[in-house]
């Protein structure tokens, strides 16, 4: 017999591949065309997730940073006014506040061993308040009843209570506060009460502070002072014992100015000829002229405050506030309403930094999603190749290699992927903005975030794609394994 | 039994190459009961350059005997050989070599790729064979001349007669000058006149190609056309006729033209 003469069949590039799948998708147009939205819904989808959780993250950070500017210049007012309660003096030594601490040192004469024992004591309780907060609500109130975490500190000095907390605790299987019932014991016995002797001694020192800088100022009041002549409060309450460290006192005097016009304004509700002559203005009853409904008018526009400030000016009690100002602490008030409102607490800062801040439910109906989405686009492609069973199996007889066939089937996903995910990225980017725009208006941010929020879109478009090919993978298997025979089968 | 051999009583020209052989080839679907011996020892033996028909009813196995000897499935048992290379041998690249150089298929519905034009069709196999783009379309266009369709190379399936898509199917089973061309039923979809126009193609490139023309039909008219005929039935070859012998023993069929 002669040697055999058989030689290998060339290995074809990928361009080709493209260009078929791509003739093959065109020609089954409506088809691709189904699969290609199926696909750019789940991209959009997670686009939008995406970028307006970034958006949003961001936007209710910025938000938050303001409202604590104002509440920081509110704090600092009521220090120069009246001593902290010894909980805030707590977390000043607990947030290591050094401007604070070196206070709280003169005012209660502390020398470094009664600090740096205040530190200990003050650092053992914040390890205390964070193993209560760890337990889940329902194991709180069983431990703790319905007392916040100092007052059950102080409770727990009783050593009943202390064996019933104790029993509770092995009950529950949690970590014992302190890591030991010894530990637990020392600080409640011992330590914490030390320590609200040094907190107490601290507040007394505050009240003499704020004494003495009232006592300096009088007859005036800290307010009046503050507003017309800021510089003069700052040298007296540096002479008082204050450290002013932080503090920016023409800013504070036109904080506290500002509160005072919102005061005044307010307080003209409580004459009824304003009321009336108001209930004219704005058009409702009496009874409905409230705080909030004459800021909303005033700071609506210009012309309003006029109207208001020639009210004041007619009638016998008051003065006119100017008009120009009260426009602008009636904005302001509502501005800052309005933050409230959008971020009502705290917002937890480090969550962004993890998967754009997509919480848990999040990231479950994303992969539920993706999980429809895949099965659909494997669906559509098992169709294809299913229709196609001729076609392939004539391909294979002209000579056409299994890994030609899978990766003809590949790109046909991989290019509906690419297709579905730019447009889907695109249609997920606009409905972030809508969603976000409409949430949080003018105060959204968007060009902070922009870096992050186009890589939120490019990584959805990028799963889209990988997606597309992960659910053409079974069918371009059952595809390139079919048997060429199959091309001679009539129907 | 000694080992098969073609019948020596087939062709005279006994030193004509044998391009393909079966020996004792079997294709048994399903098994125990439902067994169904669609081939049931098939010896043959195909001479280079003829020209041969293979007749017999409806489900005797000549689906399934193209089906082996095209390479495109395995039989149960026996071998084949192609050019003396037994197909079993080899790999999978090199099988789809054999059937993209070797082999030229022609099929019953034309199996023409919907999404492409004539030319597109016609040059699908010079694309699995590495030719350049340039020298492909070429060549299409030479074959679409050859079945006379030159005119029409931008024509889809779909707009093109049952006749001319089996004339485009023509011209792409021999794009890579194969030497063989398996054409299973080639006429079964279409009229009388449009069906002796395929054969008499077929026949023209079997005369001026030298190519080895295998061909299953139901059509009598090839039977004056062809050199040889394999009748089968059962899954078993019945006889191996030359026409001539076939023009003595039963002048009436052949003799209308
Ligand atoms: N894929 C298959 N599975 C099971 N039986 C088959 C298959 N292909 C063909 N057969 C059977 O094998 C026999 C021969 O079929 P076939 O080769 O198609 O005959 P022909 O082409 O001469 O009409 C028939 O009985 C048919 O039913
Ligand atoms: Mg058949």
């Amino acid at each position: 017999m002669k040697e055999i003469v058989a030689k290998d069949q060339v290995d074809l590039g990928s361009a080709r591949c493209v260009q078929l799948a791509f003739a093959g998708m065109v020609f089954r147009l409506f088809r691709s065309l189904i699969t290609v939205a199926i696909l750019g819904m789940a991209v959009a989808f997670l686009a939008h997730m995406l970028a307006y959780s970034v958006m949003s993250g961001e936007s209710v950070r910025r938000i938050w940073l303001e409202l604590e500017a104002d509440r920081t210049l509110g704090v600092q007012l009521r220090r120069l006014e009246s001593p902290d309660p010894a909980a805030t003096i707590l977390t000043h030594w607990q947030r290591r506040d050094d401007s604070r601490m070196a206070e709280h040192r003169a005012w209660a004469g502390l020398n470094e061993a009664d600090a740096a024992e205040i530190q200990r004591i003050a650092d053992a309780v914040r390890v205390f308040e964070r193993t209560i907060h760890s337990f889940s609500p329902r194991q709180r109130a069983i431990l703790a009843g319905d007392r916040g975490t100092l007052e059950l500190l102080n409770a727990l000095a009783d050593a009943s209570t202390r064996e019933a907390f104790l029993e509770r605790n092995r009950q529950l299987e949690r970590t014992v506060p302190l890591g030991s019932a010894e530990a637990l014991t020392r600080l409640a016995e011992e330590d914490w009460p030390a320590l609200q002797k040094s907190l107490a001694r601290v507040r007394a020192g505050h009240l003499r502070a704020t004494g003495t800088l009232e006592a300096s100022l009088s007859p005036q009041t800290l307010g009046e002072t503050l507003i017309a002549t800021p510089g003069r409060v700052e040298e007296l309450a540096a002479a008082a014992g204050f450290d002013l460290q932080g503090m920016d006192f023409p800013r504070l005097a036109a904080f506290a100015g500002d509160a005072r016009l919102q005061r005044r304004i307010e307080e003209t509700l409580g004459s009824m000829v304003i009321r009336r002559a108001l209930s004219r203005s704005l058009n409702v009853p009496v009874a409905d002229v409230h705080n909030l409904r004459l800021l909303t008018w005033l700071a609506d526009s210009p012309g309003h405050a006029e109207e208001f400030d020639a009210l004041l000016a007619e009638a016998e009690a008051f003065e006119p506030l100017g008009a120009a100002d009260v426009h602008r602490v009636a904005a302001r008030a509502l501005h800052v309403r309005r933050l409230q409102r959008l971020v009502p607490e705290a917002p937890d800062l480090d969550a962004a930094d993890s998967l754009f801040g997509l919480d848990t439910s999040a990231r479950w109906l994303i992969l539920l999603a993706f999980l429809v989405c895949v099965i659909g686009v494997a669906n559509a492609m098992l169709m294809s190749v299913t229709e196609r069973f001729t076609e392939i199996a004539t391909m294979k007889c002209l000579g056409a290699m299994d890994k030609f066939i899978m990766l003809m089937f590949v790109f046909e996903a991989a290019i509906q992927g690419l297709l579905g995910g730019i447009f889907g990225a695109v249609l997920g980017l606009v409905l972030a903005w809508i969603r976000g725009a409409s949430e949080f208006g003018n105060t959204l941010a968007v060009a902070p975030v922009l870096g992050a929020v186009l890589i939120a879109a490019l990584s959805a478009l990028g799963i889209g794609i990988l997606l597309a090919v992960l659910a053409a993978v079974g069918p371009s298997l059952v595809a390139a394994r079919l048997a060429p025979m199959e091309a001679m089968r009539v129907e | 039994m000694t080992v098969p051999q073609p019948s020596p009583q087939t062709d005279p020209a006994e030193r004509r190459a044998v391009i393909v052989r079966t020996l004792n080839l079997e294709k048994v679907y399903g098994s125990g009961d439902a067994a169904t011996y669609a081939l049931n020892g098939v010896d043959s033996a195909i001479y280079r350059g003829e020209l041969i028909a293979i007749m017999g009813p409806s489900g005797s196995g000549k689906s399934t005997y193209f089906n082996m000897i095209g390479a495109l499935d395995a039989p149960t048992k026996g071998r084949i050989l192609i050019d003396e290379v037994d197909v079993a041998q080899l790999s999978a690249a090199e099988l789809a070599f054999l059937r993209c150089r070797k082999i030229g298929y022609i099929f019953q519905s034309y199996n023409l790729i919907r999404y492409m034009t004539a030319l597109e069709n016609v040059t699908v196999p010079m694309t699995f064979s590495g030719t350049s783009p340039e020298e492909a379309h070429r060549r299409g266009m030479e074959l679409l001349d050859l079945v006379g369709l030159g005119e029409r190379w931008q024509h889809r399936p779909i707009e093109m007669s049952g006749g001319q898509q089996q004339r485009v199917a023509i011209a792409r089973s021999l794009a890579n000058q194969p030497q063989i061309l398996l054409a299973d039923e080639p006429t079964a979809n279409l009229d009388l006149k449009t069906g002796e126009e395929i054969l008499g193609i077929l026949r023209r490139i079997n005369e001026e190609r030298g190519v080895t023309v295998i061909c299953s039909t139901h059509d009598h008219r090839l039977l004056h056309l062809c050199h040889r005929i394999m009748w089968i039935r059962d899954g078993k070859v019945e006889r191996v006729e030359r026409r001539e012998d076939l023009r003595i023993k039963t002048g009436k069929i052949g003799g209308e033209s």
